[in-house]
């Protein structure tokens, strides 16, 4: 007989609670979620992953509405994060007031708190880890990753030709923006304010030589952002948007088009100072530097199959200066962050050319949490499963005499 | 005695149902030993002797990035370009002649002549015959390469069409893909026809001999005077002229030869222990001439090494000592590398044919058994066919572990690295548990599934070798390349599909055993099968959670996130969801008898998307290519589980229909019992 099932009540409170801990919610939302995966999956030959991960996993939404190859399918469905949540409050309430403590159900406790740990991880991981990339040709060294997917706003002021200081538009300004809107960024430490007009994840700046405007874009200097629809790998989409710099009374003193596709930014002189702005990649610091000593590549004799790459780094901290070997399955972990081999370049350079390589930098306080959660699950399991199988071989010995 | 009648005839119409399964696979099967319809008369056509068969099937070449023996080679080059591994002709007054792939390999290499008149060309579309300007022939008939060379020009001309569609991603239709199959393959075959062409043709001098005559020199000799070739050159540089006609000609050979001999098995090891690549003759003739090669001297000994053979292999006598000779002498620069150590063991796994015995010598038998004892199984016949099912069925397994294990140790990794790497190793996981719930449970029941199991794993490891004809032993991409990983996480996931995979056969052995009521209403006996139902579930859960996790970790480690929503990490998600779903669904009495069951069929369906559908999908990153039969293969899975989804539904609604209003019979007690576990 079922040994964690506790009896039904009257109460309405303990009622409440029954269906929060209970088996059937956390059955209906198991299903669900397996649904979810399932048509997040089969959309992302459509979407791809980046926007498939915002539509079914992401906090921003609470529904979802299907498609499977390019047709809505009629049903409304709960978004994948939400429902996670709320397997985590089931699952927790399950284990914490339902579920019966004793030596028979100890193997399932400890399974459950190995999934409420997993999804800890999970939550953490999606709300308060990084990623982004560094790429280093090989000689050189750097301490800024470049964010995959988000974009900022850069205003440099330039001193002697060079960069003085940064001010930055961030992501969360922007990202909600849609082309028809217009936002207007106060800029209390520049002599100057910034009206984003038009901002476009996915654009190209395009000569209306080579094309007329399109409806809703505005021509600046004889070129207007031709928008494109968001690549289906993100991290190629290039964004854009309409600049209009004011002066602190409200006057224009000019119009803009930023691009990432652009190679330099625009340059203002306000005051008699001269300001670089241009639209990038967000990017952030890293805690010490790298420096790439040296990128090996190689590929199975005779073929185009990948055997190993790798780099060899100096990891400089203030005084100190370390050599660390990162290559593929063998990432450098230090000070929260995590340094994976991830691409290099240019594949297709003559022999002998400097290469550079890419590493994907990853900042995750949940970094190993899986792993222990996995410790936790399959102890639990196993356990569980064992107690099972020895009753059932007990019986089926009885039994067959 | 109407129930005792109906549960007659569901014994025969089930009986009927394994024998058609049993047949179906039966056919899938041998239909990859089908020869054509009519065979090609090659009159001319001399056997080569068992000797020089002998001494060329080990002989080691560098192919797909590892080194691996002829035999292997031109295994997978037939079965790319014939669709099987065994030419069939009529030679010499009309006797049927069987040609191995080695033998095939020699004929194109040292034979072109004859080469040129074998069936080799497997083209299952007429389309693709017609579209190329083509007579078709009877289906399953081969071309040859004398009958596809009438339509070269326009094959190739389609073909380049075709590859430059395709790298600007435009998915090609059916007729497309086999045109440009078909191209590939023609050129491939052309590479071996010419390979050796430096060596039968040699240099003609022209003019050099008596009267203005020709004369022919080795290409080895000419290779020899290179220094002075390219001094003639750089002198005819220097005062700016053009090199003599003689010398251009003499240059204009030599890189005809170098291009014909570009191509193809790379038999040659370096002298440089630095350098990867082994070389074609082609690339060391025109390393020579170029003054590029780091050992001319060697290049040259090789090149000659392989004039004689060419110059014996049209001497019956005495040929095969001298392939074995130079094959020694082949095996010894790879030893001296460190390489090759693996030829003569892939050698022995090629004899062995492991997976083909058990399919055809153990499990089909012992298939046959399982349906022969339904005739009387409680009698000694029974008795009798039951110790047959355990001897084919062990017997088969214990080849399917000496294969995987054999193949795994000339692979130099864990079994499993790729998608056919799975098929045989999850046919052995699963039967192993089939065979351990018989052990502990002694019904007969799982043992009857076991060789069942084996039967159709196998089939589909063979028909999955056919339609891609890839060496499935090459070496694995980087990111792969982890025995830690590849032990404890993939095996531990294609474990867990195996687990998923027994659950569901036994809920088909529970549905079918309802539905045409072989149970004889025994309320213990579909408790047992529930049970054991349960169990394969727990243990699928454990395996695939522990697997996803174990994979998570991974992936955490080489790309830095634990959980990308790549589709096979989904899949192996949706396993265990489905999983824990049955059992929590079991616990709050939401599932019974029926529904455990009933779910553990869909569980097969959920394992199939896993494991084989969300490779077509073309996203992610374990995507590999997949081929419209797979497809194909996988609808109709589907298609196959939802009618008996469909059937044990109905039915189960059909009786507690019949329940509530009371017009139940007999033979309905046990359902609505609790599973207890």
């Amino acid at each position: 007989m079922d040994d964690t099932i506790a009896k039904k009540s009257r109460d309405p409170r303990k009622r409440v609670l029954d269906f929060l801990a209970g088996f059937h919610l956390a059955s209906t939302l198991i299903v669900l979620l397996g649904i979810l995966t399932w048509l997040g999956t089969l959309e992302q030959v459509d979407m791809g992953l980046f926007e498939v991960k915002k539509k079914y996993f992401s906090a921003s939404t609470f529904w979802v509405v299907p498609k499977y190859n390019g047709y809505t399918i009629p049903l409304i469905l709960p978004n994948a994060y939400w429902v996670g949540m709320l397997f985590f409050l089931n699952l927790s309430l399950g284990t914490i007031f339902k579920a019966r403590w004793r030596p028979a159900t100890m193997g399932i406790l400890i399974a459950h708190f190995g999934i409420l740990f997993l999804l800890l991880g999970a939550f953490v991981t999606q709300h308060f880890s990084k990623r982004g990339n560094m790429a280093i040709t090989e000689g050189e060294t750097s301490d800024v990753a470049q964010d995959y997917f988000d974009h900022v706003i850069e205003v440099t002021e330039l001193v002697d030709g060079k960069p003085a200081k940064i001010n930055v538009v961030e992501t969360k300004y922007l990202s909600d923006l849609d082309p028809e809107d217009t936002r207007l960024f106060r800029m209390k430490n520049l002599p100057f304010d910034l009206k984003v007009q038009e901002y476009r994840v996915n654009a190209r700046p395009v000569s209306t030589a080579e094309k007329p405007a399109q409806p809703g874009s505005a021509v600046v200097d004889g070129y207007f952002l031709d928008p494109r629809e968001p690549a289906v790998d993100a991290e190629r989409n290039l964004g854009g948007c309409r600049l209009t710099v004011l002066d602190k009374k409200g006057e224009t003193l000019g119009a803009y088009l930023l691009s990432i596709a652009s190679f330099y930014p625009v340059t203002v002189r306000v005051e008699e100072k001269m300001y670089a702005i241009q639209i990038a990649k967000s990017s952030w610091k890293m805690p010490f530097k790298v420096h790439l000593t040296k990128f090996t590549h190689e590929f199975h004799p005779g073929t185009m199959r990948p055997k190993r790459f790798e780099s060899e780094i100096e990891r400089i901290e203030e005084e100190q200066t370390e050599p660390v070997l990162i290559k593929m399955n063998e990432p450098m972990r230090r000070e929260g962050f995590t340094f994976f081999q991830a691409s290099w370049g240019p594949q297709d350079g003559p022999p002998g050319r400097k290469l550079f390589s890419v590493f994907e930098v990853v900042r995750n306080p949940a970094d190993k949490w899986p792993e222990y959660s996995l410790y936790i699950v399959a102890a639990g399991l196993l356990l569980q499963f064992s107690m099972k199988l020895i009753q059932f071989i007990i019986q089926q010995t009885k039994r067959n005499g | 005695m109407a129930d005792q009648s109906t549960s007659q005839v569901g014994r025969w119409v089930a009986f009927a149902l394994t024998l058609i399964v049993i047949g179906c696979l039966f056919l899938l099967a041998v239909r990859t030993l089908l020869p054509e319809k009519s065979l090609v008369k090659v009159s001319t056509y001399e056997p080569w002797s068992e000797e020089v068969l002998e001494a060329a099937r080990g002989i080691p070449l560098q192919d797909g990035g590892r080194v691996k023996p002829l035999e292997t080679y031109a295994g997978y080059k037939m079965l790319g370009m014939r669709g099987d591994r065994l030419v069939k002709i009529l030679g010499k007054d009309g006797e049927k002649v069987k040609i191995t792939p080695t033998g095939w390999m020699l004929d194109a290499l040292f034979r072109p002549e004859v080469a040129i008149k074998l069936p080799t060309f497997r083209i299952d579309n007429s389309d693709v015959v017609e579209l190329i300007g083509m007579k078709p022939k009877a289906k399953r008939d081969r071309y040859t390469y004398d009958e596809v060379a009438v339509a070269r020009e326009e094959l190739f001309r389609l073909g380049g069409e075709y590859e430059k569609l395709q790298q600007g991603e435009v998915e090609l239709d059916a007729v497309q893909k086999q045109t440009l199959a078909l191209a590939r393959g023609v050129r491939e075959f052309e590479s071996f026809l010419t390979y050796f062409s430096f060596a039968r043709a040699g240099i003609e001098l022209r003019g050099a001999g008596e009267e203005g005559a020709s004369q022919y020199q080795r290409t080895s000799t000419v290779m020899a005077t290179a220094e002075v070739i390219q001094q003639v050159l750089q002198e005819a540089r220097d005062s700016g002229t053009a090199p003599s006609a003689h010398v251009q000609d003499i240059l204009q050979q030599i890189t005809d030869h170098s291009n014909a001999a570009k191509f193809g098995p790379s038999f040659l090891p370096p002298a440089d222990a630095e350098q990867k690549e082994w070389a074609t003759p082609g690339a060391k003739i025109w390393n020579v001439m170029t003054r590029e090669s780091a050992d001319p001297a060697g290049a040259v000994a090789d090149i000659a090494g392989m004039e004689n053979l060419v110059a014996n292999a049209t001497r019956p006598e005495g040929f095969g000592e001298k392939l074995m000779t130079w094959r020694e002498g082949m095996e010894g620069r790879a030893e001296a590398r460190g390489e090759g150590e693996w030829v003569g063991l892939e050698l022995s796994y090629n004899k062995g044919n492991w997976f083909f015995r058990a399919l055809f010598m153990a499990f089909l038998p012992a298939a046959l058994c399982v349906v022969l004892s339904w005739v009387s199984p409680r009698s000694m016949w029974g008795r009798v066919m039951a110790g047959l099912v355990w001897a084919g069925t062990l017997s088969g397994l214990v080849m399917l572990v000496i294969g995987i294990t054999q193949r795994s140790i000339v692979m130099q990794r864990p079994p499993v690295g790729n998608l056919y790497d799975t098929i045989p190793f999850i046919t052995a996981a699963a039967m192993i548990v089939v065979l351990i719930v018989e052990l502990i449970t002694r019904r007969r029941l799982a043992l009857l599934l076991a060789p069942l199991v084996g039967f159709a794993g196998l089939v589909m490891a063979r028909l999955y070798e056919f339609g891609d004809p890839n060496d499935p032993m090459d070496p694995l991409l980087a990111v792969l390349r982890s025995n830690y990983w590849l032990t404890i996480h993939v095996l531990t996931i294609t474990f867990g599909y195996g687990a998923g995979l027994v659950a569901a056969f036994f809920g088909h052995i529970y549905v079918f055993l309802r539905l045409f009521k072989l149970d004889g209403g025994d309320k213990a006996l579909r408790r047992f099968l529930t049970r054991v139902t349960y169990g394969c579930i727990c243990f699928t859960l454990l395996l695939s959670l522990v697997g996803t996790v174990l994979g998570g970790i991974w992936a955490n480690d080489s790309w830095g996130r634990f959980w990308g929503w790549d589709p096979k990490e989904n899949g192996a998600l949706m396993i265990v969801l489905w999983t824990l779903f049955i059992l929590h669904a079991r616990m709050g009495g939401i599932l019974r008898e029926w529904g455990m069951n009933l779910c553990a069929i869909f569980l097969a369906v959920i394992v199939t998307f896993s494991w084989w559908h969300v490779n077509l999908l073309g996203v992610g990153l374990h995507s590999y290519g997949f081929s419209d039969s797979k497809k194909f293969a996988v609808f109709l899975f589907y298609g196959i589980e939802g009618v008996v989804l469909l059937f044990g539904i109905g039915y189960m609604l059909v009786e507690r229909l019949g329940k509530k209003s009371g017009l139940s019979k007999a033979a309905v007690p046990g359902d609505g019992v609790k599973v207890e576990g």
